[in-house]
């Protein structure tokens, strides 16, 4: 079936086709229609799930974890604040090793507050121990759901996974959906097999006890990680099975008009479009550009990232965040990946735009590729950038001056 | 058709201007086959004050879902047609009401007036359906997707009790609007 629906909708329809048994709940804009779609089939009986409204996003990842190690299969949605509000229990439950997928509607964090996107949220997540896939169409949401699945219950794997799309852009964007038959999608996906892990309360036991000594500690902790390496390789097999059974091919880094490319754009999430449709427009004028975008950020695919940035000249980074005394973060881990490749490395060129939903425009990527390429041909880098135009400045100063207005006690625009 | 082409529907919170686009956008790639994608104002407009529903429709395949310049513009109040009735590419076609907008934005377009909800309130009875004879205008100005298709795009949206409204509000449109071309 082809369906105009929303990001927000096709996570849905990627829990209900993966058939949940179980959904935590919380709103939080721009989530919220995720789970008001799921409550709506329940309540007309077109989806049976146990779908619970908790009192935080606290409790509802603990909800989530604990469920999931009684060996059934949980789904769960939040966003941005409510992200970190849940934080502590990311970390406890990914060391639990309970495998199960949460959307997160990505939006800018507070303060100043805002419901646009950017990617502090997810990224603030990034060491805590679940898998992440970042999603730049509708149709990647819900196919991304069901690969996660795959990859959260693999018995090599077994972690929970992030499954990210941006606020606004994904959340509340109708495309036409494929939305796959439930039958064909059962034998991609076939029931969770919990293996070990069924808690039950009748039988008391005690997983994920407290440890001193630093010894254990450094061994659970140490098996998080290494689960999430073999998560590279489970990855691979799970994007082609499903590629197998749909049709639709996933890779962990999409490489786009990369081959002979020596500028390539480096980008996350649904504004990597952007920078596509940027990439079509360059290439019509001569120019040899390429976008490469991280479907699976954790773990994070490095010898697919070396393979497609070998014999590049410059990569432009947009960093869709900003971590504030250092700069752009996806630039800085890939730094750290491509330092011990041997030269000639090609030249990174840090950019932060789009912050709090800020669009980037055509002219931006433009000359984005043409300092990289600029930078690339001199050997090193410019300055970090923020994208932030005269039309922005303009516009701040508008602002500023209505609110010097007020605290002077000036008359209210 | 070009490339990519944009709409705009803009009007009050409440008005039925995201369904009408949620429509267009379904006339043109579930029932024509075309690539489309919606996208909304959505936080408080959407109860009130000024909202707007953007619909881009394109030939092959839609990279970037969110309109930017856009070549076709409906503004059905007047804080709306001051808000979003800019950024129209040249030439391009803004139908504004003839009653709530009385202040015509400037710019370098076409200008279509119709009063699209005194229509649908005295030649259909029924003020709730003003947002289906703005699409047929807007699918008569611009020719964005056949008749055909957006008749059978609104009528598999609304209840079997009112399809028969709606189909006589999607052809008032419809009809006025080639009234004001020709």
């Amino acid at each position: 079936m082809r369906a105009m629906i929303t990001g927000n909708q096709a996570a849905a329809w990627g829990a209900r086709l993966a058939a949940i048994d179980y959904l935590p709940a919380f709103p939080i804009t721009p989530q919220t229609e995720i789970i008001e779609t799921i409550a709506q089939w329940v309540e007309n009986g077109e989806f049976a799930c146990r779908m619970v409204t908790l009192e935080s996003e606290h409790s509802m990842i603990t909800a989530a974890g604990a469920a999931a190690a009684t060996g059934v299969r949980v789904f769960s949605a939040t966003s941005s604040q409510g992200l970190l509000y849940a934080m502590e229990m990311l970390y406890t439950v990914a060391g639990w090793r309970a495998p199960f997928v949460l959307a997160n509607v990505s939006r800018g964090l507070a303060s100043p507050i805002t419901l646009e996107p950017d990617h502090n949220d997810v990224l603030a997540a990034r060491d805590c121990g679940f898998l992440q896939l970042h999603c730049a169409t509708c149709q990647e949401v819900l196919d991304a759901v069901l690969i996660a699945y795959r990859l959260a219950e693999d018995a090599q794997v077994r972690l929970p996974v992030i499954v990210n799309l941006d606020g606004f852009y994904l959340s509340f964007t109708r495309e036409p959906v494929q939305i796959p038959a439930i039958h064909q999608v059962s034998k991609f996906l076939p029931p969770f097999d919990s293996l070990g892990l069924k808690f039950r309360a009748g039988k008391p036991l005690s997983d994920a006890m407290a440890v001193l000594g630093g010894t254990p500690y450094s061994y659970f902790r140490y098996q998080n990680h290494l689960a999430a390496m073999r998560a590279v390789n489970a990855f691979t097999s799970s994007a082609k099975a499903f590629g197998d059974a749909f049709g639709r091919h996933y890779q962990a880094i999409e490489a786009y008009r990369c081959d002979d490319a020596d500028v390539v754009f480096l980008m996350i999430g649904s504004f990597a479009t952007k920078a596509k449709a940027a990439v079509d427009r360059l290439r019509k004028a001569g120019q040899s550009v390429g976008l490469v975008r991280p479907f699976l950020l954790r773990p994070f695919p490095v010898d697919d990232l070396r393979k497609i940035l070998d014999g590049k000249r410059g990569v432009a980074v947009v960093d869709q965040n900003l971590s504030p005394g250092t700069g752009g973060i996806l630039h800085k881990e890939l730094a750290a990946h491509l330092y011990d490749v041997p030269d000639p490395r090609p030249v990174l060129v840090s950019f932060v735009g789009g912050l709090g939903g800020r669009d980037i425009s055509n002219d931006e990527f433009y000359a984005m590729a043409d300092v990289t390429r600029e930078a690339s041909e001199q050997g090193r880098p410019p300055p970090p950038r923020l994208l932030f135009t005269r039309q922005d400045w303009r516009e701040m100063r508008k602002l500023q001056a209505i609110a010097h207005a007020r605290q002077s006690g000036g008359a209210a625009p | 058709m070009a490339e990519r082409y944009e709409i705009r529907f803009s009007g009050a919170g409440g008005q039925g201007l995201i369904t009408a686009g949620i429509i267009l956008a379904e006339a043109a790639s579930i029932i024509e086959g075309k690539s489309a994608v919606q996208s909304q104002s959505y936080g408080p407009e959407a109860r009130g004050g000024a909202s707007k529903s953007e619909v881009i429709i394109a030939d092959g395949p839609i990279d970037y879902p969110k309109a930017t310049i856009v070549d076709a513009c409906l503004a059905m109040t007047q804080e709306s047609a001051d808000k979003y009735a800019v950024g129209i590419k040249d030439g391009g076609i803004l139908l504004l009401d003839d009653d709530f907008v009385q202040k015509n934005p400037q710019g370098n377009f076409k200008l279509y007036r119709m009063p699209i909800m005194r229509m649908a309130k005295e030649d259909i009875g029924r003020e709730i359906v003003a947002n289906v004879v703005a699409l047929g205008a807007m699918i008569g100005l611009t020719g964005v997707v056949s008749k055909e298709a957006g008749e059978e795009a609104v009528l598999r949206k609304v209840p079997e009790a009112f399809k028969d409204l709606n189909k006589k509000a999607f052809n008032l449109g419809y009809e006025k609007s080639k009234e004001l071309l020709n």
